[in-house]
């Protein structure tokens, strides 16, 4: 088998990016294995080193077939025949492999799915420690990145591209420089990182050039809190690490913990475990928020008090004192005394404190404060404080011994430049030129520097700035290694070659620093055998890469001395913020959702996610509360008559200016400005070019989070922008039904006595048909979906987890605009505001993912002329793609509106080309087909698309099943089999699937509870996708207490019924 | 006035009808045949008017506009309308249905007012048909090319593919495309049919061999035999007896398109018979917007008289005021509900975004057609023209008002969207009406623009008991007398029969009852109109032509039940909706229209194949005289065949009933 390939002539140099290709194949390793005529029995394939070998050639044959297509060529490029099929490797079938995707202090471990060769979606790994199904949204859209045609291509010396192996000989000559000076004048400027490996290759560079000097910047930093803990447990080197599945009181000083702080899925999903309820009788966890924003965890609070972020200080001092002063320790007694001298912002009412600490105090031990990565180490001390005062410590949270961050400050290196020291700045990964702090004005400083170095995914701001740059490879194309959030160390492994032979950070540093091995598995597997100890190496190396983690490696809670003198100390230094007023505004930069910090700018299905509050696509915003907004004289229109039209404005800060669209975000504290990070990219590809604007302009060392003093001043013009939602109230409509957990245990009902039926029954069928039992589903199974309304957190990690599952299309900002997203799964956001409330003050806030419901009278089928929607006999609602012939009908008949049609030919042509149709060039790039699943049609134009349930999973379990049952007929498959993407990847376990015949499926039982009830349930059209009624738990002693959720209350005044505290049930469903 | 002598003398004989039974006549100043004949076919065979340049040249240009915008919409995607998620419909569908109801006064005129024997149709029908039929055609473009991928529309036909998916019956749009298909083709058989007479005409007047010959085709060898006539007239009625519940089928149909739907705003048992109300408003709105102008540039004043104009007021004011109480109708079963989405919707249509199409749509449809009520503005044709176009803009927003504002809103906030159109659906929809109004100015100047057969019909010397029956034509007609034929060598060797002309129909159902009495059996009365009675005259019996349309009627609602029920329910059974396989009731839209399709088919099929038709020659073309029978003359043959012809006996019968002119017809 092996002759052929052997034998092939030398192919032509082809097109750059294969030459890694060809390299690889030439290996020794490889030809050895080529011409060997039979590997070494089976054993070779067990090894996953080496079948992954063969998957990365293989994945690199199909990617020269369908890359080498264009001009009707055939491709130049040795192909290696599949021959032999090696086992367990069924040609078409998908397989997994166990990776990580790390992330600053942490890493997900991830799950990802190949299919010949292409990772092709993303899945959080069960099995490690943390257990985590479900990814957030950067994890689940990073597989796009992989497959960007804009990211770095190329070696370029001064912007003009270089042979790969020119730039590898500067590195080699650039190891020797070093070696002779021992790395005089040579900084490192780092993003950080959770690899051992990384943190060994910096010691083992350190230790053999001494002066190399490392520094680390992260534009959002969460490392706050680590640093907090390890200051007042006067130790080194600390992490927390939060359990809020315990908790049952939690308390957020400005923690976006679900969305914008470290490790939210396990945070998320912690917390989402703790609004579980089945029964009234179960008890719920309560979540108090101090914030200025509104955040996602805002949006899920039982409480929430906003505050401009300089206030927040003194409400957790306020707080503290309350604690401390019940839980009187001699040891805090100073810092009572210290806090007791603080004051609380105007407009606070005490009791909402007093009451809070009441309630933190009843819950000793089970209870959790904690504190946002934008507030100051005050603020962090103050948290702990009083987490220590309520016993919490080794129960709601833990002390982990974390990784020492090893490396200065970004001012540090800038001080350095200045000074001329610096002769060759290598820089690893990062944007600087983009997000450094804007009073460092790095690309002018880092032009002190003789020679810059970077390794970048993308040619960017940085890049362009760089004497040399070193495109870097995927994590998906990387052998690496990170630590998740407890400690537990994860392998990335490669699941394709690097496609653009790309170099990983490890094999950037090693080359640099002239170490041998350079190549990246050598350094891990080094690292793994010192973690893991020499004892069944291999055995256990191959374990961790199988299983995608080492097994006890995680850390454990350390019991610690708590120095409170300290903490006294901080506390002192937190000087009483002014307040701010509408001519000095606050202004808070905030990690986008979607964006992060930029890193993800390039990302078109981050950039067309709505945003979780917002429901803005493609760019950022300038976000201000309505009565802000009023006093400045701003009139941003809603959409009611097509995108919102906004102003455009003017911020000044320190005289730095940017200029972006304003949005009045209802709950944001008076007189703050949010603006996300991210976005007002100069330099990036095709998809971030001229979205937003550059909210780093503002931001300085001195105040990277927030800062007072801001002035703003429209610009008169007005834009318009994509907007997925434009409405934001319910219109008294009880589409998200909701209840307190009083009124729930009151009335466990309640959620059927809304809506129309309540009080008229259902009629079911007017004209029954004498033989027919419709509708006719027969099949083994009955799909069905739930959705927890009490623990969706509306995160939006469904909807790209669908977007990649299922191929769709992005559309652009200016399609969205139009209203022409085509998200098979959106999640709806509704604002309810007391009546009173005309500034939007105090909104709650109802997320409500809405998929195709799955009618079992679907009235969309029936309007179809062509058949091009139908049934199948398990009940799904079925849509077949090459039927559809477009009427739109079917949309139009859809209640819940959840069916998208392709008004254009979004995988065929240019977004911004859509209108010229024939005119415009055709074709997706061949790396965007790659992302594609090939399990599910690429649809074209003119057709209409919907969720499936994920049909092509339920197809693919069926036949698996059908194969293992063989003769024995046992077809029906075993619950929790299937999972669609968006449950699958919910990180708040908050979407359920299942078969709805089977009495005893997880499915049935949540169906069965209470709380379920249909949308829309009057027009009898029997979805099968249901919702459990959210279960609010707000604190009947709090100021801001209300009986009824703010919902139910615009329920009861426009219909005047349900709800025990309206009219009393008189126990028979339908009245009148 | 030259005739006036000749109506005293005649009328002298007649008792004076009294007065409350006197109205006006349709046809001004007692017209005879032949100054109707050619007053109307003037129109189609005079000099090119500079008025029809200055109408058409722009009409053109629009049409291409519109063929233009339809290329770009095919070739680029539907993305370049205004159309979004929740508004996938906007211009298309509304510009779909109100071109259907233009669509519907033109049949209703032909055979509502056709069954209710209101003779004053006559002068209008024939315009209004065609308008139905150019109004159907754009109106059939716009489902059409509003689908995403107009290629496949094909899918729509019930016709095997290779998928093996047969369409799917329960869908209202399937009920369109029969209702559509089957209006525009029976619309189509009842006009042609109409027609078939008046080609006759142009026909025998034509100058050109050209003209001749083109007319000629169409017509089909129309003689106006009065066995023809009693299988044609039986035809007609049953073309009016079918195309009446069509009429109120087909836009119940396409209301349906709406009411089937569960939206609110949409799902409403009223919309059928509002629909259709509607569709006869904006229909006769459209023939008057049309007609004012054309019948003073055309100079048929005296055949569409102010009468005519005050009818159709009348009408708009009676459709007008149904709309108007439909409107409240739906309002107030909104209120009455108790369902907030139905409230929601309706409020929303009143003080909501779209507020301004509501109001615009209630004041031109409800409030200003009240003016109807007074004669004054009835009879001042100014007045009439610029209501009658505001009853078109106030119908089409009542279209826009329906399907934009209803999907606009829906049942979950978070769906709210908004829609406008884009430049591309404006110009579709101004095309639109170039492409129609070519197809109608086209029609004007080549078609005889008024039924001639018909209105000669209505006059009253066209009946032979009304004593100006026997009122000679005092207008001399434009076709030239026929030359006086040489004796002798004339005389034909092949003898057909004897021809014997007259002047009257008083005279020629006297002669035909007295041939009756005489006992011939192959011999025929040709007149340029049916006359009343004549049948009788002529000892016919009843046409046959019923059994066609019946069988035609059995074998299209049989035959569409059976369709379905093998498509749907038995040759690819699909679970839809959840609704059974088959079911009589989504059975029946399709089937009723394929009755009435066939229905017609066979009618019209009857008629032909009952006359004989279509027949390229016959011998009495080669009569220079008889060309006249499509003008002003009547006829009878007595063909040489019959047992009892006798050239002289026979020759003497006729020139004693008074005829002017016996002759021998050339075989």
């Amino acid at each position: 088998m092996s002759q052929p390939a052997a034998n092939h002539p030398q192919p032509q140099p082809g097109p750059r990016y294969w030459r890694s290709l060809e390299e690889l194949a030439d290996t020794p390793a490889f030809r050895q294995w080529l011409e060997r005529e039979f590997p070494d029995g089976a054993t070779e394939w067990l090894d996953p080193v080496s079948r992954r070998h063969f998957v990365k050639i293989m994945a690199a044959s199909f990617m020269l077939a369908g890359l080498g297509l264009t001009g009707c060529r055939r491709p130049e490029e040795t192909i290696y025949p599949f021959s032999t099929m090696p086992e367990d490797y069924v040609h078409g079938a998908p397989q997994f492999f166990a990776t990580a995707m790390p992330m600053r202090r942490g890493a997900q471990a991830l799950l990802v799915k190949s299919i010949d060769g292409r990772p092709i979606k993303i899945e959080g790994n069960p099995q490690h420690p943390l257990g985590l199904s479900g990814t957030d949204r950067f994890a689940q859209a990073s597989i796009l990145d992989l497959y960007d045609p804009d990211r770095a291509m190329r070696f370029t010396r001064q912007g003009r591209e270089v042979l790969r192996e020119t730039a590898l000989e500067y590195l080699a000559t650039m190891a020797k420089e070093l070696a002779a000076t021992g790395g005089e004048g040579v900084c490192f400027l780092l993003e950080q990182s959770s690899s051992p490996s990384r943190a060994r290759l910096q010691q083992l560079i350190s230790s053999r050039h001494p002066k190399v000097r490392w520094f680390i910047y992260e534009p959002v930093d969460f490392s706050v809190a680590a640093q907090a803990a390890t200051e007042a447990h006067n130790t080194t080197g600390l992490a927390l690490f939060y359990r809020l599945d315990r908790a049952k009181v939690i308390v957020s000083l400005e923690s976006d913990f679900i969305g914008g702080e470290d490790d939210g899925v396990r945070l998320t999903r912690d917390f989402a475990r703790g609004r579980r309820i089945e029964k009234p009788t179960d008890s719920l966890n309560r979540l108090y928020v101090v914030e200025s924003l509104m955040t996602i965890t805002g949006a899920n609070a039982d409480h929430r008090l906003r505050l401009p972020p300089s206030q927040i200080a003194a409400v957790a001092a306020r707080l503290a004192a309350e604690v401390l002063s019940q839980t009187a320790s001699a040891e805090a007694a100073e810092l009572l005394a210290a806090l007791q001298a603080m004051s609380l912002p105007a407009g606070v009412r005490p009791a909402w404190i007093s009451e809070c600490a009441k309630d933190l105090l009843a819950n000793r031990g089970a209870c959790v404060v904690l504190a946002g990565h934008r507030q100051p180490l005050g603020v962090h001390l103050l948290a702990q404080a009083i987490n220590r005062a309520l016993g919490n410590e080794g129960h709601t949270v833990e002390l982990l011994r974390g990784i020492e961050p090893s490396g200065g400050s970004i001012q540090e290196l800038a001080q350095a430049l200045h000074g001329g020291a610096v002769q060759t700045l290598v820089i690893c990964g990062g944007n600087p030129v983009y997000n450094a702090p804007a009073d460092l004005d790095w690309a002018g400083t880092q032009r002190k520097a003789k020679t810059i170095l970077r390794l970048g995914y993308y040619e960017d701001e940085t890049a362009a700035t760089a004497d040399w740059h070193f495109p870097a490879a995927h994590y998906l194309e990387s052998w690496g290694d990170a630590r998740t959030s407890d400690g537990t160390v994860v392998p990335v492994q490669p699941l394709i070659a690097p496609l653009f032979g790309g170099l990983t950070e490890l094999e950037f540093l090693a080359r640099l620093a002239g170490l041998e091995p350079c190549n990246p598995y050598q350094i891990v597997r080094e690292t793994f055998r010192q973690l893991a100890g020499d004892m069944d190496f291999e055995d256990r190396w191959k374990r961790f890469l199988h299983d995608g983690f080492l097994a006890g490696s995680g850390a454990r809670h350390v019991d610690l001395p708590f120095n409170w003198a300290k903490v006294t100390e901080r506390v002192r230094g937190l000087a009483a913020a002014p307040t701010p007023t509408k001519d000095t505004l606050e202004v808070v930069f905030h990690r986008d959702y979607k964006l992060d910090d930029g890193r993800f700018n390039n990302n078109g299905w981050l950039q067309e996610l709505p945003d979780p509050i917002t429901k803005v696509t493609w760019e950022n915003v300038i976000t201000l509360s309505a009565k802000t907004a009023r006093e400045l004289g701003l009139d941003v229109q809603s959409g009611k008559r097509g995108p919102p039209r906004v102003p455009r404005v003017r911020v000044q800060l320190d005289g730095r200016q940017v200029e972006g669209p304003v949005w009045v975000q209802p709950g944001q504290a008076d007189y703050t400005l949010g603006l996300a990070l991210g976005y007002g990219r100069e330099k990036t590809g095709r998809v971030g070019q001229r979205s937003g604007f550059n909210a780093y302009r503002l931001r300085s060392s001195k105040s990277p989070h927030f800062a007072i003093g801001a002035t703003l001043r429209p610009t008169g013009q007005r834009q318009v922008l994509a907007v997925t939602q434009d409405h934001w109230a319910m219109q008294g409509r009880p589409i998200v039904r909701e209840a307190n957990l009083e009124t729930f245990r009151q009335d466990p009902d309640f959620a059927r006595k809304m809506e129309l039926d309540a009080h008229a029954p259902a009629v079911g069928v007017l004209y029954p048909h004498p033989h027919v039992v419709h509708p006719q589903m027969t099949g083994p199974h009955q799909w069905g979906m739930v959705v927890d309304l009490n623990a969706c957190v509306g995160c939006g990690a469904c909807v790209i987890a669908c977007q990649s599952e299922n191929n769709i299309p992005i559309v652009g900002k200016d399609q969205v605009a139009r209203g022409r997203e085509m998200h098979w799964l959106r999640i709806d956001r509704y604002f309810s505001v007391a009546d009173d409330d005309k500034d939007l003050a105090a909104p709650q806030v109802l997320n409500m993912p809405v998929p195709c419901q799955h009618c079992e009278n679907a009235p969309c089928e029936n309007v179809c002329p062509v058949n091009a929607t139908v049934h199948d006999g398990e009940g799904l609602n079925l849509m077949v793609y090459n039927r559809c012939v477009g009427t739109r009908y079917c949309s139009n008949n859809c209640p819940y509106k959840v069916r998208r049609f392709n008004y254009f030919d979004f995988n065929q042509r240019p977004l911004d080309q859509l209108y010229r149709g024939p005119l415009a060039p055709k074709g997706m790039p061949d790396l965007a087909q790659m992302a594609k699943n090939p399990d599910v049609t690429v649809r074209m134009r003119g057709v209409m698309e919907k969720c499936t349930y994920c049909v092509q999973r339920i197809q693919q379990a069926k036949i698996a099943q059908k194969i293992r049952a063989r003769d024995s007929g046992e077809v029906r498959l075993p619950d929790g089999t299937v999972t669609p993407a968006c449950a699958q990847a919910c990180p708040a376990e908050a979407l359920v699937f299942g078969d709805v015949s089977d009495p005893n499926s997880r499915l049935s039982r949540l169906k069965a509870q209470s709380r379920n009830y249909a949308v829309l349930d009057f027009l009898n059209l029997k979805p099968r996708t249901t919702y459990l009624a959210r279960i609010r738990n707000p604190n009947p002693a709090m100021p801001d207490y209300a009986q009824q959720p703010l919902s139910v209350a615009e329920y009861t005044r426009r219909h005047g019924h349900p709800t025990p505290k309206g009219r009393a049930p008189d126990g028979k469903k339908g009245g009148h | 006035m030259a005739g006036a002598q000749h109506v005293s003398a005649a009328l002298a004989h007649a008792p004076e009808p009294p007065p409350e039974l006197q109205r006006k006549p349709l046809v001004e100043n007692l017209r005879g045949f032949g100054w109707i004949t050619d007053r109307i076919a003037a129109v189609a065979e005079g000099p090119t008017p500079k008025w029809w340049w200055a109408a058409f040249v722009p009409s053109l240009a629009l049409t291409l506009v519109f063929f233009g915008m339809i290329g770009l919409l095919i070739s680029t995607g539907v993305g370049v309308w205004g159309l979004n998620h929740p508004v996938s419909w906007g211009f298309d569908i509304t510009n779909f249905v109100f071109w259907i109801g233009i669509g519907h006064a033109g049949t209703l005129i032909s055979a509502i007012l056709f069954l209710l024997r209101q003779r004053w149709r006559t002068a209008v029908n024939r315009s209004a048909e065609a308008m139905t039929l150019f109004a159907v055609m754009c109106a059939g473009l716009f489902p059409l090319i509003h689908i995403g991928r107009t290629w496949l529309a094909w899918w729509l036909l019930p016709i095997p593919t290779s998928n093996g998916i047969w369409p799917q019956f329960r869908s209202p749009l399937m009920w369109d495309v029969f209702a559509v298909s089957t209006y525009f083709v029976v619309s189509l058989l009842f006009w042609y049919l109409g027609l078939l007479p008046d080609l006759a005409t142009m026909r025998d007047r034509a100058k050109t061999r050209t003209r001749k010959y083109l007319y000629g085709l169409f017509a089909l060898g129309w003689t106006g035999s009065n066995r023809n006539w009693s299988n044609y007239e039986k035809a007609y009625l049953l073309l009016a007896g079918l195309s009446t519940p069509l009429v109120v089928s087909v836009h119940s149909v396409v209301s349906l398109d709406f009411s089937v739907a569960q939206l609110p705003g949409w799902h409403t048992t009223i919309f059928p018979p509002y629909f259709v109300a509607g569709a006869i408003f904006s229909g006769f709105g459209m023939v008057l917007t049309l007609l004012i102008p054309v019948r003073k540039l055309c100079g048929l004043e005296e055949i569409i008289t102010v009468r005519h104009i005050e009818l159709m007021s009348k009408v708009l004011l009676a459709t007008g005021s149904m709309v108007g109480y439909a409107y409240a109708v739906e309002l107030f079963t909104a209120y009455y509900s108790g369902n907030p989405y139905e409230m929601a919707t309706f409020k929303n249509r009143m003080v909501g975004p779209y507020a301004w199409a509501y109001w615009t749509m209630i004041t031109c449809n409800v409030i200003l057609p009240q003016l109807f009520w007074f004669k004054k503005i009835r009879t001042n044709l100014v007045a009439v023209f610029i209501l009658s176009i505001c009853v078109n803009i106030g119908m089409w927003f009542e279209r826009f008002v329906i399907v934009v504002t209803s999907l606009h809103r829906d049942f979950l906030p978070a769906n709210w969207g908004f829609y406008s159109p884009t430049w591309v659906e404006l110009l579709t929809l101004a095309g639109s009406f170039g492409f129609f109004l070519t197809l109608f100015l086209l029609f004007v100047r080549f078609v005889p623009l008024v039924a001639m057969a018909e209105v000669k019909s209505v006059i009253p010397q066209a009946d032979p008991h009304d004593p100006l029956s026997r009122l000679k034509d005092a207008v001399p007609a434009a076709v030239e007398e026929a030359k006086p034929e040489a004796p002798g060598p004339a005389q034909p060797t092949q003898r057909l029969g004897l021809l014997a002309e007259f002047e009257t129909s008083a005279e020629i159902m006297n002669a035909a009852q007295k041939v009756r009495d005489a006992g011939y059996r192959y011999w025929d009365v040709f007149t340029p109109f049916p006359i009343h009675g004549m049948d009788d005259a002529m000892g016919l019996r009843d046409s046959p032509v019923g059994w066609f349309a019946f069988v035609g009627g059995v074998l299209g609602c049989g035959g569409g039940m059976l369709m379905i029920w093998f498509m749907n329910g038995f040759d690819y059974p699909l679970v839809v909706g959840g609704k059974p396989l088959f079911s009589l009731v989504f059975a029946v839209p399709v089937s009723f229209e394929l009755t009435i399709l066939l229905g017609a088919i066979g009618a019209v099929l009857g008629m032909l194949i009952t006359n004989r038709l279509p027949r390229w020659y016959n011998p009495l073309f080669k009569n220079e005289r008889f060309r006249r029978v499509t003008h002003d003359r009547f006829f009878i043959l007595i063909e040489c065949r019959d047992p009892k012809f006798s050239e002289t006996e026979t020759r003497k019968l006729l020139e004693s009933l008074g005829s002017r002119r016996v002759e021998l017809a050339e075989a």
